[in-house]
This record gives C-alpha cells, structure tokens and sequence, in this order.
C-alpha cells in the first residue's frame, strides 16, 4: 500500500478557479517522490492541500489507507506528517536552540530524549550548533533554511513534504541540504519533493510525477525521466 | 552618444546590474526593445525577470548600467517620473488600493497626471476609464471596492490602470496570467493585443504560460542568474541547448 496516495484531488483558493484540477499521484513508503513543472503548475498547492491548509473540492488524500483530506494541519502533523514550506518557517523571535525544540515538542517530557534530537541537529548542521544562542532572526537564508529543515527534521517524520528546499541557497549550503535529504530516506523518512531544480530533483528522487495545469503530465521512474530531460523541457518551453 | 530612438528601440537597457547583498540578481543585462513589439521575458525562477521589471519602472535602482527610453536616460528616475514618460507597470500580485472603488484605482494615473499639470479633460478621462473597464468586463464592478475583486479580476484593473498612463509607450507586465481563470486569461491576451494594434503600445510580458507567449509574441527574451541568454521565438529558445541547461538548474 501507498504511504500517501492523491486521488483525483481538486482544490484551490478561490470559487470556480482550480488550481489543481484533477491529481492523481502515489508516495512510497521509503522513498523520495520528486514532483517537477512549471511556475504556476500547483505544485506548492498540492503540498499545502496534503498538509491540511487547503481541503479539497474533490477527490481523496489517503495516509496508509485512511482519509485525512478534512483533517487539520495539527492533525495530520500528529500522525507523523511534517511540511517544510518554500522560505523559512522559523519562529524569528525566538534562538535557535528554542526553534530546534519546538521541533521535538513531541518528545517534550523526555529531557534525555530532547537532548539527543538537538544533538543530532546539530551533527548534521554544524553551523546551527555555533548559532544555538542567536536569535533566529539574526540568520543568513540559508542558515535559516536548514534551521527550518532541521525542526522538521529532528522527530523523524513518517512522511516529510518539502517545498522547493535549495531556493535561494548558495550551493555549497543546497549541497548540505541535498545530502539531508537523501540520510533522512536512508532513516527510513519517506519525502515528497517539490523543486524547480530539476536535474537535482531527477537525481535524487527514486519516483517523478511532473505536473502542468494542476495536473500530471508525465511520471515515471528517475531513469525515464533522466533518459528524457531535455525533451521534457523543449515540450514545456514550446507549450506543447 | 548613440541616440536611441533614431536606432528604432524604444528602450534599451546597457551594462544593468542590482545587487542585493552578496546575490547579483540582474548582471549586465543588454535588452532592447522595438516600438510596437510585444516581448516576452521567460527564465527560471530566481533569473531576474521581476528584479528588471523593477529597475525598468523605478522601483530599484541600478548599481551600475544605463536604461535608455526614447532617447534619454531614465534609470536616475524615480517611479512616477518614469510613469510620466509613458512607462506603465502591473505587478504579479495585484496591487490595488482596496478601499477605494474599482473606478477611482483606474483613474489614479489621471490624478497624478493633474499634479504635474498634463491632465487632459475631466470628460475625456472618465469615458476613457469606463471604456477601458468596460474592455476588460469590469464595468458592473466600477463603484465596487476593489478589495472585493478576485485575483484575476485584479489583473484586470490594474491592466485597465495602466492603459490610462497618458502618455502611453510602453506596459511592463509581470506574470498576468499566473493563477488566472483561462476566460481570464483570453481578456487579458485580447486587451494586450488591441492596444498593441490599436494604439501602438509596446508590451514586455513576463511570463511562465508559454501557451499564452506563443500566441502573443514573436520574439522572447531569456534570463538566466540575471543574464540574458538567448533571444528568438520560443521554437528558437526552446532548441539552444544554454536555455535548456539554465532550465535543467545548471
């Protein structure tokens, strides 16, 4: 069975205007699921219909099996589901090490427990360890986009949704955040990535649905979209 | 000084380049446009397209570089200044003031055009804000609020506002058609192509909906890392392999 499985999802954020029109797409326990297309293609919608923020005119949203499309962002976050949206998603008043602890609200009342996760936060992103007593609001971009990963990052979400995770971010830092990524599927995290770099998103996803118009165009395992990257791209730029 | 409008361009940036912090956002772009062209501006995201269309319209200003129009150099000029040359803008999210009716946010260029003494009459502008209303079927809408205006009805009014930009040379649009209902979407492709027809406007049409480029322009320009890459019909863009590596996140 599907982790999460879209079925036939119409949603959007005014009356008669659908952004997403008709989606149908599967995320695999264990994988990462790349979704690729244009500016405007819904992308981002579908990432914040999963979460909750937006509830579908039609259509499913299945999480092992069950419905979860009228359920609240709280609660969908309780059944493991964690949404690191584009820009940052910080509490900007608030340090660093308070940020990373938010995160593992969940293990709020095991002190040993808490000090672990923010340990490993910190072994993962070493420049959050040197910024730890800073306020968040005194952070580079992409310090704060690995502050914003990481608080998502740190209870080990059954299922991470991550909005466009190296826009804006020198390359050397999209690195570091790629290279997550791809440690949190070998923990056993399950991703579905949003990302309009798409020779990254291809090399790193096992599974890509490429969408246009609120809809999947195409979608295939990584090799048939590597095969035929170019092409897709010619297709999309000639509006074909 | 090679005198621009003799050369048959209406605008013709040189050497633009804005920096924010350590990013350079538009570097040494070299875009020129014809009078009477309708041109579209495509790249990936984070290329420069909107910081451009801020340098062009005055919102930014250029660290270095020069923007020329009809002739005089312009990237000195505050906004309303350019406005006042004939340089009308709309923005990618509807900016309207939203207490004020639809009608009064379409006439707004007309009152500053009375604050520099270039009004025309009051009977002239008010025919030509209901007509214009009335092209882009806002006209029941005219004494509504415009905070009551769906978004695609704000790309509507705001289309309307700068066409009552008088003198009129030049539009700059920044993604009309992104999140628009497609019957939304033909209005705006109609009234881009009836003032160009019309009255000679110049259009440049930042845009991701490649349908909609095809249809309106012969030429597009492409962005990448602030850079303009290639430049041709979209058949041309979509066959030189730098825009397709710049696409591929390169």
């Amino acid at each position: 069975m599907a982790l999460l499985e879209v079925d036939h999802v119409a949603a959007g954020y005014v009356e008669g205007i659908d952004i997403l029109a008709d989606i149908a797409l599967r995320v695999e326990p264990g994988s990462i699921t790349g979704i690729i297309g244009p500016n405007g293609a819904g992308k981002s919608t579908l990432l914040k219909t999963i979460f909750g923020f937006l509830h579908p005119r039609r259509g499913r949203i299945l999480h092992g099996g069950r419905e979860i499309q009228a359920l609240a962002p709280y609660a969908i976050k309780r059944l493991g589901i964690s949404y690191v949206p584009q820009g940052q998603n910080i509490f900007p008043q608030l340090t660093v090490e308070e940020n990373l602890q938010l995160g593992a609200w969940i293990a709020r009342h095991d002190r040993a427990g808490v000090a672990s996760i923010l340990e490993r936060a910190y072994a993962t992103f070493p420049r959050l360890r040197e910024r730890r007593r800073r306020r968040a609001t005194s952070l580079s971009g992409g310090e704060a986009k690995m502050l914003s990963l990481a608080k998502e990052l740190v209870n080990d979400p059954v299922l991470l949704l991550v909005d466009e995770p190296s826009a804006g971010l020198a390359p050397r830092i999209a690195h570091l955040v790629y290279d997550e990524l791809v440690a949190a599927r070998a923990r056993g995290v399950t991703l579905l990535l949003i990302d309009q770099n798409i020779t990254k998103a291809v090399e790193i996803s096992d599974y890509l649905y490429m969408i246009e118009g609120g809809q999947v165009r195409r979608e295939g395992p990584r090799g048939h979209f590597a095969d035929q990257l170019r092409q897709i791209i010619r297709d999309s730029l000639l509006g074909a | 000084m090679v005198d621009v409008a003799e050369d048959g361009y209406l605008l013709e940036t040189r050497g633009l380049t804005k920096r924010f912090g350590g990013l350079v956002a538009v570097d040494g772009l070299a875009l020129s446009l014809r009078r009477g062209e309708i041109r579209g501006v495509i790249g990936p995201n984070g290329s420069g397209k909107t910081t451009t269309v801020n340098l062009l319209s005055g919102l930014y200003r250029a660290d270095t570089g020069e923007i020329w129009l009809q002739g005089e150099r312009v990237d000195r000029l505050r906004p309303h200044e350019i406005t006042a040359r004939g340089v009308a803008r709309t923005f990618q999210v509807p900016k309207l003031f939203g207490n004020m009716t639809v009608l009064e946010n379409v006439l707004v260029p007309a009152l500053a055009a009375l604050a520099r003494r270039a009004d025309r009459a009051r009977p002239e502008i008010l025919e030509r804000a209901h007509r214009l209303l009335e092209f882009v079927t806002l006209e029941r809408l005219c004494d509504a609020p415009a905070r009551q205006l769906s978004g695609g009805q704000g790309m509507l009014a705001q289309i309307a506002r700068a066409f009552m930009v008088h003198p009129l040379h030049l539009v700059l649009m920044d993604e009309p058609f992104a999140g628009v209902h497609p019957t939304i979407r033909d209005i705006i492709m109609e009234s881009i192509r009836r003032m160009n027809r019309d009255e000679g406007i110049t259009f440049l049409v930042i845009s991701h909906e490649m349908a909609e480029l095809r249809r309106l322009c012969a030429r597009v320009s492409v962005m990448h890392e602030g850079r303009l890459i290639a430049e041709g019909s979209l058949e041309e863009v979509a066959n030189d392999a730098g825009v397709l590596e710049a696409y591929l996140g390169r």
